[in-house]
């Protein structure tokens, strides 16, 4: 079976530096991106199964990069991570089609697991 | 007098005025029938006056001529005289001319009594003594007629005058009253118009002071007064409320910032620590690098919340007097290479001979730098920069700083001086710059205010007061 691929988006080096290794070791393909304008660039040549990305950004912002992976990948599944997750903001990413919702601090078990439901969910979209 | 209210005093003045009015009518009806009933005596006094000559007349006629003609004609008018004697004395009877007109009866029934001598004398010849006599009483006569009608005219006079007099005092009454009734409604309505025309005027200029009264006058201050005192008091706790408020809006914003600013290291930090906590294998070169991180990010964090500190504590300020160009000048030299390096073109109209200031200098200083970089980041394609500084009255300097960068969109204008809030992106602005300066312009008793256009450019103004050294605080 193919490895399942993680895209993770986020302004802050140090997310994807720890979460990478850890994922990995879970067996999932990662790719870490820190600017959205280069994780779109990726996206154009491939679809990833699952997407962990921030919100506040520069240039396109979580909520855009968002709509723009449900866009071009709907089989795909997103976790959207925050530093200041309001009622509002969380409502409008579930509506926009994100899978989870996780407010920062997070620990890297609750990113494992949402990692793995969400593989379960991208598993059944593409079957 | 001082419990009554204006409305009970004017009622009680128009009734007043009501009252000596409904008074006038009858005193002046009065008087005037007074006097036509005097006019109508002098008539009276003036008939009998004149047919008392015609007595007389024919008295001399007949003392001259002898004759039975004149006797009968002097019998006639005295005939006459009588009847009108009558009728004067039932109407002078009761006024005060009694004792005039009792004396004229007296003379009347003396000169009365030579009727007797008329028939006895047959031929009618009269001797010297009887002749005398005849005449004293006839002059007695015209003596005491002439007295009644003078008195009599006496008061026809009186009434008349009476009658002119009256309605004179009358109307000083009403004049009087009158003047009172307004200088009520200029101390209780114009005068306190005025007070309270000049407190709106403050008002308006945000200043909520009440309308001073000493506390002897506070009974007689107008209701209007302390009315209008209780109205500006509510203002005032309403606008405490509405800058209340404000504060709480801002601190949301504030507390949201802040949020977002610590979660990002302490996400870090956590992440890092369950890296450290889990069972995998490093290198000791990677478990230093994480021991590291966890440092950097901790210090990231208190850097925050030390920059928060600031930004809410009254900064204990040195005050000092400098040149406001001199500020200026160093200020762009700071930010000189970053100007460059954005292709920006910049265009000093600072004016040399700006009065000197008191202030916190180094405050300033970071306002000017602050809006200068602001500026800046506004233009990333180039653009121009004008610094303008001159002195816009004797006690006010007007500092300028314009971009034609992209401009600040009006629906966000209202919030640039809130703290945290931002159009930066994460980690390049703190959301507090704007509010800073705010804050610091405002303790040096100025004002910072912006227009902008999206699109266009941006230009914030600043007035500092040119001010006489203050203490420094």
């Amino acid at each position: 079976m193919e490895k399942t691929t993680v895209c993770i988006l986020d302004d802050e080096p140090i997310v994807g530096d720890r979460l990478k290794p850890e994922l990995e070791d879970d067996g999932y393909g990662v790719e870490v991106f820190t600017d959205s304008a280069s994780a779109l660039k990726r996206l154009d040549e491939t679809c990833f199964d699952i997407f962990i990305t921030d919100l506040k950004m520069e240039g396109v912002d979580g909520m855009g990069f968002l709509e723009k992976v449900k866009d071009k990948c709907p089989g795909s599944e997103v976790i959207v991570i925050t530093g200041y997750g309001t009622l509002e903001s969380a409502r409008e990413a579930l509506i926009k089609g994100a899978y989870d919702f996780i407010t920062k601090p997070f620990r890297i078990g609750e990113i494992r697991a949402a990692v793995k439901k969400a593989k379960k969910k991208a598993r059944r979209n593409s079957a | 007098m001082s419990t009554i209210t204006l409305q009970l005093k004017l009622k009680l003045f128009i009734y007043l005025g009501i009252a000596i009015f409904l008074l006038n009518i009858p005193v002046i009806y009065f008087e005037i029938t007074k006097l036509n009933e005097r006019l109508l005596n002098l008539e009276l006094a003036e008939d009998l006056y004149n047919t008392i000559l015609e007595v007389r007349r024919y008295e001399k006629n007949f003392l001259l001529y002898h004759d039975r003609d004149s006797v009968a004609s002097n019998r006639y008018y005295y005939e006459q005289a009588s009847e009108l004697f009558s009728k004067a004395s039932a109407q002078f009877q009761k006024s005060s001319l009694q004792s005039d007109i009792v004396q004229l009866g007296k003379t009347l029934l003396a000169y009365g009594e030579f009727e007797k001598f008329y028939k006895k004398s047959s031929p009618l010849t009269v001797n010297e003594d009887i002749e005398a006599k005849l005449r004293t009483a006839g002059k007695n006569v015209v003596d005491a007629a002439d007295m009644l009608l003078i008195m009599q005219r006496r008061r026809v006079a009186r009434a008349a005058q009476n009658a002119l007099w009256w309605p004179l005092i009358f109307m000083g009454a009403m004049l009087l009253l009158f003047l009172i009734g307004a200088k009520i409604i200029i101390s209780d309505v114009v005068q306190p118009f005025g007070l309270i025309e000049k407190a709106m005027g403050k008002v308006a200029r945000g200043d909520f002071s009440p309308i001073p009264y000493g506390r002897k006058d506070e009974q007689q201050a107008s209701h209007m007064v302390v009315s209008f005192n209780r109205m500006v008091q509510e203002l005032e706790s309403r606008e405490e409320q509405v800058i209340h408020s404000r504060k709480i809006a801002s601190l949301g914003t504030l507390v949201s910032g802040c949020a977002h600013e610590l979660n990002n290291p302490i996400n870090n930090i956590v992440l890092t620590s369950d890296v450290l906590n889990s069972k995998r294998k490093m290198t000791p070169e990677r478990q230093a690098q994480l021991m590291d991180d966890i440092l950097k990010q901790a210090l990231r964090a208190s850097e925050i919340v030390k920059n928060l500190l600031e930004f809410s504590r009254a900064q204990t300020s040195v005050h000092k007097e400098f040149d406001l160009a001199v500020l200026l000048r160093e200020t762009l030299r700071i930010a000189e290479n970053h100007i460059k390096l954005s292709h920006v073109t910049l265009h000093d109209e600072i004016d040399a001979n700006l009065p000197r200031i008191t202030g916190n200098h180094q405050g300033l200083q970071q306002v000017f730098l602050n809006l200068t970089t602001n500026a800046v980041h506004a233009m990333q394609d180039g653009g121009n920069l004008t610094i303008r500084a001159q002195r816009e009255n004797s006690s006010k300097i007007k500092v300028q700083v314009e971009d034609t960068g992209t401009g600040i969109a009006k629906d966000i204008l209202p919030h640039i001086f809130d703290p945290f809030f931002t159009t930066k992106d994460v980690g390049k602005g703190t959301g507090l710059g704007l509010s800073v300066s705010y804050g610091i312009i405002k303790k040096h008793g100025g004002q910072i205010s912006v227009k902008s256009s999206a699109g266009q450019g941006t230009t914030f103004t600043i007035i500092l007061p040119v001010r006489e050294k203050r203490n420094s605080t």
